[in-house]
């Protein structure tokens, strides 16, 4: 059945009517349309060409024409790239970017109880394609007794932490920055970080021994966007900003069960790449 | 405690830790680490708050802001850097 009231085609349907969806060029559905005026009178064969290329679109599975029309091209580009001449600037601070990050960094220290042996994730976009070199963190308060801290790379699931691409540690029982420059698989095979640039993924940090306190530089967990839905809306303002495992662990996990995770306020270690 | 600034630089590899260094900073760099643990820790000094800090507490915690203040009589940024004040846990609260 046609559109009601409509005119019949005299040019949409008939030009085209050889032909299947599958077969049906764009340039063709531009040559059916490059000459029709945009007035009234020729609305019923507007509609008709619009319909025609939204099925073209559909069957292809081709949606970019209609994204970029509608506005979906806007793309904002996270920092990649050093901008001073000659500076040392050149990390990408997973922690510090839009849309998870923010640029308050102050130091925050793992607990040094029980409480603290688990693994606290958040999320960030990798602002680049990149094959990670360097791992850069800051130690700003050193582990009293034998301690290594543990970092890792998760992969995305649908919101929340996937699979383990890649896991570092590093002693931190001396103050400063850590370079980390070695990554293991779960099998403890030697890996390599590779993330692509606009993708979402998870890092992950913890500690490899029981109660042991240490401090880091990180992102104040109350200018912190959450990371979870939350049980109520009159919440505290600093609940969600991380998530953590609910069972104790002094590893690294190769992937995560959703029951096993809960959000949490902690400020996120400041992670930088190059 | 928690230092302030750290100079030491290290990096690790698969085998263990391949080498450790000094970086050098600059003053502009001690300068914004000291603005900015001044202005957190102007905090404590609203009344309320004060009034309830032990004299220990408001010692360590002039102490701890006079020695940012006189960071700059160092003669080198590097110098300063490495006789920063340590902040006391409680400071992180600000």
């Amino acid at each position: 059945m046609s559109l009601p009231d409509a005119t019949r085609s005299d040019r949409v349907y008939p030009l085209l009517q050889n032909l299947d969806l599958e077969n049906l060029a764009f340039a063709t559905v531009q040559g059916v349309g490059n000459t029709l005026a945009i007035e009234e009178m020729n609305e019923d064969e507007l509609r008709r060409l619009v319909l025609v290329n939204l099925a073209r679109l559909t069957v292809s599975g081709e949606w970019n024409g209609l994204l970029t029309a509608g506005g979906g091209s806007f793309n904002p580009v996270l920092p990649n790239q050093a901008i001073e001449a000659g500076s040392a600037a050149d990390l990408a601070i997973l922690n510090g970017y839009p849309p998870w990050g923010n640029g308050n960094n102050a130091a925050t220290t793992l607990y040094g109880t029980s409480s603290g042996n688990k693994i606290y994730l958040y999320p960030f976009v990798a602002p680049s394609t990149i094959t990670v070199t360097n791992l850069e963190i800051s130690i700003t308060s050193a582990a009293a007794s034998t301690c290594s801290g543990l970092m890792a790379f998760y992969t995305d699931s649908n919101g929340a932490p996937g699979t383990l691409i890649g896991k570092t540690s590093v002693d931190v029982t001396s103050t400063g920055v850590k370079v980390l420059t070695a990554f293991l698989d779960s099998t403890g095979s030697s890996t390599t970080i590779d993330l692509t640039g606009g993708t979402q993924y998870w890092f992950g940090f913890g500690r490899d021994t029981d109660s042991v306190a240490y401090s880091y530089s990180g992102t104040n967990a109350y200018a912190r966007p959450m990371v979870s839905f939350a049980s109520a809306p009159n919440f505290s303002a600093n609940q969600y900003q991380v998530l953590r495992t609910i069972s104790s662990t002094l590893a690294i996990p190769a992937s995560f069960t959703m029951t096993d995770l809960e959000p949490h306020s902690l400020g996120c270690m400041t992670a930088g790449i190059n | 405690m928690h230092t302030l600034i750290s100079r030491t630089r290290e990096v690790w590899g698969a085998e263990g830790l391949i080498e450790s260094t000094q970086s050098d900073v600059t003053w502009d760099y001690v300068k914004a680490i000291r603005l900015e643990w001044l202005d957190r820790t102007d905090k404590f000094y609203v009344a309320d708050r004060w009034d309830l800090f032990s004299t220990s507490k408001k010692g360590k915690l002039n102490a701890f802001r006079q020695a940012l203040r006189d960071i700059t009589e160092h003669p080198d940024a590097n110098t300063a850097a490495d006789n920063m004040p340590l902040a006391e846990e409680w400071f992180m609260d600000a």
